[in-house]
């Protein structure tokens, strides 16, 4: 009995004890959730991933209360997995994508940026018109413009010189380069490393071509009125059936895809030429790793025949994009993730370890690597211009990489793959315009 | 009354699991179905775009031709089986390598065979090596070899389960009618015929209602990983097209008209079969 009496208010004192510590450590949690705040952001891995670390590690230090989890999607699925957390309404804070109107696509799941976006930003950031209601800069954003990305092609002036051409004067207009294509061809080297399976070959050879055959005013346009049945198109996909018919591509290339075997033939000397990326990935400083390494040459795509242009332009704009998503957790903190990668701080960093060309004006990008400082050179001083692909949406882009082999073999008949092409593009749903 | 108290769980799970997914989606086939925001109704208007697009038609197509598969798929390890039961000592290794391709994952072997058929594979490679360099081809992206390399996976991934089952079907056979037979001088293709056939049909029925469907709703991840359902359309499915209108393309409506119509097929097809299968067994 007595013990008893004793062992109660032991138990009860135990019990205060215990209940005080739960409340503590609860209260303790809660002070700290409420501190830390995880931003979850998705990409494609390109960037690449230890670049991207690099980019998180930095805002993480200097924003302690905000942690970055980085998942890179794999790309094919990509845009697959966005649709799913479109749908849901779950998912990543911040998303990847293009800096195009591609990003209206997943419109319903952007958060507009318009009270978030600074002036500065608004003034010092290129491409914000790329992203925002009616293709317009002064519409409403539905991401942040990030990183330069252009088209251009690269060379190996060693097979050139061994098919008896000049290593330092790549061909300019499209007679020259029919030439350079038969002599590497008569010299046993396939001109054009070149594969088809996956589209994305194609659709930088159609961006390129037959931007050239556009009136200024339809080339301004491409964005808002994707004419896939425009003569210009065909005609840039008759050129590549006719390099195609004279042997000039990689042997059985409708069954090659671009990523990865076409660059790693390139890379390994299995082509004399490949059309490639200015920045970012399959790009200059991918190939110097590659055994064409050092005899890597950087050349315009050819002036095409009959074309509106007298002289070369570059295909060149904004490349990717940032956008935070309507169920985000913590807009603001996110939004101080995209400031921070818009900072010219952020943007060298990503240049110097993954060739993320600038897109912020404040930024001045230096490379020892001349191709990647010819390149620069060229952003600096060419015109520039956007063709119908970099400015197409998603589904247009997946009937196009479909038809891609079947046109290549004619399978498909040119005319009939536009209208397919066309009939995609034109069911989109249409871009806002608020 | 109260029996019917016990049938009610299942009828609650099946409601629940089976019938109310299938009329959502019969349901949002009528509509612009945009998952998780609003869907406006849009009458026929997904059913009347299946039935006027020539990539639907061309999908159809393929469906038809890959039933071309179905007696490959039955007699290859129909006649395994039968070799393994009657002429093979420790028939259970075979039986068990035979089985081993139903133990990987579709997708692995539909990756496994995108390079064992690449251009540059050890198909084509091996082709040249002996002097038949005419025959090479691209595999996976000749649209006339399209569906017939699938049929060809398929047939290599489904042997083994089909083998087991029909091994263990013969196994149930008492072993005195072959002896009889073989003692009155039937040879192996009339034991085949008159024995082995007869005696496991409901058997070889059943296998043929599994790869029925498993040919209209699961061939998904070998197209998915072994052509993407190209060249163009060549050799889409139409479970393939629901997951690229859904998730690819963003039209959710579509692709529950879609689904939809694979129902109406899928049931049509294998209630055919059965009400044939039961008027036969009338019949006899």
């Amino acid at each position: 009995m007595n013990m008893n009496l004793t062992k109660r208010p032991r138990l009860a004192l135990c019990g205060i004890v215990a209940v005080a510590c739960l409340t503590a450590s609860v209260a303790l949690g809660a002070s700290r959730s409420q501190q830390a705040t995880e931003l979850t952001v998705w990409d494609w891995g390109s960037p690449s991933p230890a670049s991207m670390k690099e980019l998180d590690t930095a805002f993480m230090k200097l924003n302690p209360g905000i942690t970055i989890k980085r998942v890179h999607q794999p790309f094919n699925s990509y845009f697959t997995l966005l649709r799913t957390a479109t749908a849901t309404r779950k998912g990543p804070d911040i998303v990847e994508n293009y800096a195009s109107p591609a990003v209206f696509d997943y419109a319903r799941a952007l958060l507009p940026l318009t009270s978030y976006r600074t002036a500065a930003q608004k003034k010092d950031l290129v491409g914000w018109n790329l992203v925002s209601s009616s293709l317009s800069a002064s519409g409403t954003p539905y991401a942040m413009p990030w990183g330069g990305q252009g088209i251009v092609m690269y060379y190996n002036k060693r097979l050139f010189k061994k098919a008896g051409l000049d290593p330092n004067k790549p061909p300019k207009t499209w007679k020259q380069f029919l030439a350079a294509c038969e002599a590497l061809k008569n010299a046993g080297i396939v001109p054009i490393a070149e594969g088809w399976k996956d589209g994305y070959g194609a659709e930088w050879w159609i961006d390129t071509l037959s931007s050239q055959y556009m009136s200024p005013s339809e080339l301004a346009t491409v964005g808002t009125k994707q004419n896939w049945r425009s003569p210009a198109v065909r005609k840039s996909l008759e050129l590549l059936v006719d390099l195609s018919d004279k042997g000039y591509f990689t042997p059985d290339a409708e069954g090659i895809p671009l990523f990865p075997d076409t660059l790693n033939n390139f890379g390994a000397e299995k082509g004399a030429m490949a059309i490639g990326l200015a920045a970012n990935c399959c790009n200059y400083q991918e190939f110097r790793k590659a055994k064409v390494g050092k005899n890597l040459g950087v050349m315009e795509p050819p002036l095409v025949p009959g074309g509106k242009w007298a002289t070369q332009k570059l295909n060149y704009g904004p490349g990717l994009s940032w956008a935070i998503t309507r169920w985000a957790k913590d807009p603001a903190a996110a939004y101080k993730f995209l400031t921070f990668l818009g900072t010219p701080a952020a943007q060298k960093m990503a240049f110097k370890s993954s060739t993320v060309f600038p897109n912020n004006v404040k930024t001045r990008a230096v490379t020892s690597d001349p191709i990647g400082a010819k390149i620069l050179a060229w952003v600096a001083t060419k015109p520039t211009y956007l063709g119908i692909m970099t400015l197409m949406r998603a589904p247009t882009e997946a009937t196009l990489d479909k038809l891609v082999p079947q046109i290549m073999t004619k399978k498909v008949s040119i005319e009939d793959a536009l209208k397919q092409i066309q009939a995609t593009a034109d069911k989109q749903p249409k871009i806002p315009t608020k | 009354m109260l029996e019917a108290l016990y049938v009610l769980p299942i009828v609650i799970v099946v409601g629940v699991a089976l019938l109310l997914p299938v009329a959502s989606v019969v349901a949002h086939s009528f509509t612009d179905w945009q998952p998780g925001y609003g869907s406006p109704w849009v009458g026929d208007r997904n059913y009347a775009e299946l039935l006027q697009s020539d990539q639907f038609h061309q999908i159809l197509f393929n469906q038809a031709f890959l039933l071309l598969g179905i007696p490959i798929w039955t007699i290859l390890p129909l006649v395994i089986a039968s070799l393994l039961h009657e002429r093979v000592p420790v028939p259970g290794v075979f039986r068990t390598i035979f089985f081993f391709p139903a133990t990987i994952s579709p997708v692995v072997i539909g990756i496994l065979f995108t390079f064992i058929l690449a251009p540059t594979g050890p198909v084509n490679a091996s082709l040249r090596a002996i002097g038949l360099g005419g025959l090479t081809h691209n595999w996976l992206v000749d649209e006339r070899l399209g569906k017939p390399v699938i049929i060809g996976v398929l047939a290599w991934a489904t042997l083994g389960t089909g083998v087991v089952i029909f091994a263990a079907a013969l196994s149930g056979i008492a072993p005195e009618l072959f002896e009889a037979a073989t003692l009155e001088g039937a040879n192996w293709w009339q034991r085949l015929r008159y024995i082995t056939v007869p005696s496991i049909r409901s058997v070889i029925e059943l296998w043929i209602v599994i790869l029925l469907v498993t040919l209209f709703v699961g061939v998904f991840p070998w197209i998915y990983s072994l052509t993407r359902g190209g060249p163009g359309y060549s050799s889409t499915t139409i479970d393939f097209d629901i997951y690229q209108n859904a998730l690819t393309f963003g039209y959710f409506g579509l692709a529950a008209a879609e689904a939809v119509v694979l129902l109406v097929i899928v049931a049509l097809v294998v209630g055919g079969g059965a009400l044939v299968g039961r008027a036969r067994r009338s019949m006899a």
